[in-house]
């Protein structure tokens, strides 16, 4: 019997040659528990290649695998496994939309975000005039320019001494009318003699006044 | 999944946070404030209301900058933290209220570079902020009566000129004059506000007050633009050094004048001439001495 099978399983196969299976349909023939054998996977096989064969998704092996329990690992461990093992991802059309307008975005922000500081300097250069603060003081050891440009900061703008005795700085001004004093060793609060004119600064003296225009 | 739309989402929250903060943002600013008050020594309760104060002038949209420099400044000149608070609160409420405040800080920056005692220099804020408040009533009644509305920066500007011009010595009245002029004529809020810009600097160089207000007039009438006023001005000044009286160099404005070789008649002459830069002394944009 279990020969017969064994034959039966490689009719089945299509490994006899021409005798041996005509002998072995002869066998068939004569034995109706064989035939009947014979029969019944010969319609199975032919079921099975007539069935669809659909194909397991991609994701199959990485769905199976991500359900099995989970040992317990260090976190550094999880990380490099999480950084260098590979990764399907799936992706919906809505997701790759948002990420395709994240990046154009970004990418927009980033470009529009250089022209226009750049286009804010430009502008701001082109706006501003350079204007130039004198004053004689031959004996000052230092002199300082305080003024609303520079939030009256004692210590920002000083000015450099020529041989004559000469105290200048050039600074970079917008059009409009400032207050300003000189501080001469870092106390001494002077006026400009040459300022164009001079205005009562709330506290009981008075700035000078630089008027720049941009024309 | 869920991870990388979290990371994408906190990156467009990252960039959008960078666009609302300038050269200084406010956290930095806090961060420097809190590190001045901290060395500083207030007292816990004084350092407190500082802290909290600084959060408010920069959640109102103080600059970063200024609160940084107040509270340092008045760090080192061992104002107390008190005072500072102070400061603070002025120029917030200020700002509150819908004024410019920068004019006040300067006042403030100023008040403590040269060591003035801080209730003076609170003093002399408030009354910078009074004025502050007069002008702005004034120059929105001209924007109510069909003044041509600009931005709110051009608001500010036209509110510090005619707040200036207060200083100097006009009125309300002469400001609102010109207002209503410049409204009724249908000009724009910036050729407002640099009429009475001209106004004050051509008083402060000694023009007198109503001689000022008639030359203001003639910019609102004539419909200079702001470039045009600025050559008039500094065409006047230059005419003053040379020996002409006030009137005389009001009176070319509009008439074209008797002396000398300027043209000085037509508006539109000026627009594109270069009269007026050359040999004005200190209307200079670099000044020559």
């Amino acid at each position: 019997m279990y020969k017969e099978r064994e034959l039966l399983q490689r009719l089945l196969d299509g490994e006899l040659d021409e005798s041996e299976r005509e002998q072995m349909l002869k066998a068939i023939e004569a034995n109706p528990f064989l035939k009947r054998d014979y029969k019944g996977f010969a319609e199975t096989i032919q079921a099975l290649e007539e069935a669809k064969h659909p194909l397991a998704p991609p994701y199959f092996t990485a769905e199976v695998m991500r359900k099995l329990p989970v040992l317990a690992v260090p976190f550094w461990k999880k990380a490099a496994l999480f950084l260098f093992r590979p990764h399907i991802f799936r992706l919906n059309i809505a997701t790759i939309a948002f990420l395709l307008l994240a990046a154009v975005s970004g990418a927009v922000f980033l470009m529009g975000r250089g022209t226009m500081q750049t286009a804010a300097l430009e502008q701001g250069k082109a706006n501003t005039v350079m204007v130039t603060f004198r004053l004689q003081a031959p004996g000052a050891q230092s002199v300082a320019l305080a003024g609303e440009f520079n939030k009256w900061m004692v210590n920002e703008t000083q000015l450099s001494r020529s041989k004559s005795g000469e105290w200048q700085v050039e600074v970079p001004l917008r059009a409009g009318t400032y207050a300003y004093m000189f501080v001469v060793d870092g106390r001494t609060w002077l006026p400009d003699p040459d300022a164009d004119a001079y205005r009562d600064d709330g506290f009981g003296s008075r700035n000078s006044v630089r008027r720049v225009y941009h024309l | 999944m869920k991870k990388i739309l979290l990371f994408t989402m906190a990156a467009a929250v990252l960039m959008a946070s960078s666009v609302t903060f300038g050269a200084q943002a406010p956290g930095d600013a806090l961060a420097v404030v809190e590190r001045a008050v901290t060395d500083a020594g207030y007292a816990f309760e004084v350092r407190t209301a500082l802290m909290a104060k600084a959060r408010e002038a920069l959640e109102q949209g103080i600059s970063p900058d200024d609160v940084t420099a107040l509270v340092q400044k008045g760090a080192e000149q061992k104002m107390g933290g008190q005072s500072t608070t102070l400061f603070l609160s002025i120029a917030v409420e200020t700002k509150r209220q819908g004024l410019p405040e920068r004019p006040i800080l300067n006042r403030i920056h100023q008040g403590i570079a040269k060591g003035v005692p801080p209730d003076k220099v609170l003093m002399a804020a408030g009354q910078v902020k009074e004025r502050l408040g007069a002008a702005a009533e004034v120059v929105d009644k001209a924007r109510s009566q069909g003044l041509k509305s600009g931005n709110a920066d051009e608001r500010d500007r036209a509110v510090v000129a005619a707040a200036v011009a207060l200083e100097t010595g006009f009125p309300t009245d002469d400001i609102g004059k010109i207002g209503g002029l410049a409204a009724q004529k249908k000009r724009a809020l910036s050729q407002f506000a640099r009429a009475v810009e001209s106004m004050a600097n051509l008083k402060e160089a000694g023009m007198p007050r109503n001689l000022a207000v008639q030359t203001a007039r003639q910019f609102v009438i004539l419909d200079y633009s702001e470039k045009g006023m600025a050559r008039q001005e500094i065409e006047m000044f230059s005419m003053r050094r040379s020996g002409w009286s006030w009137q005389d160099a009001f009176s070319r404005l509009h008439t074209g004048g008797e002396r000398g070789t300027r043209d000085m008649g037509s508006p539109l002459q000026h627009e594109s001439g270069a009269g007026g830069v050359a040999g004005s002394g200190g209307a200079l944009p670099r000044k020559r001495l």
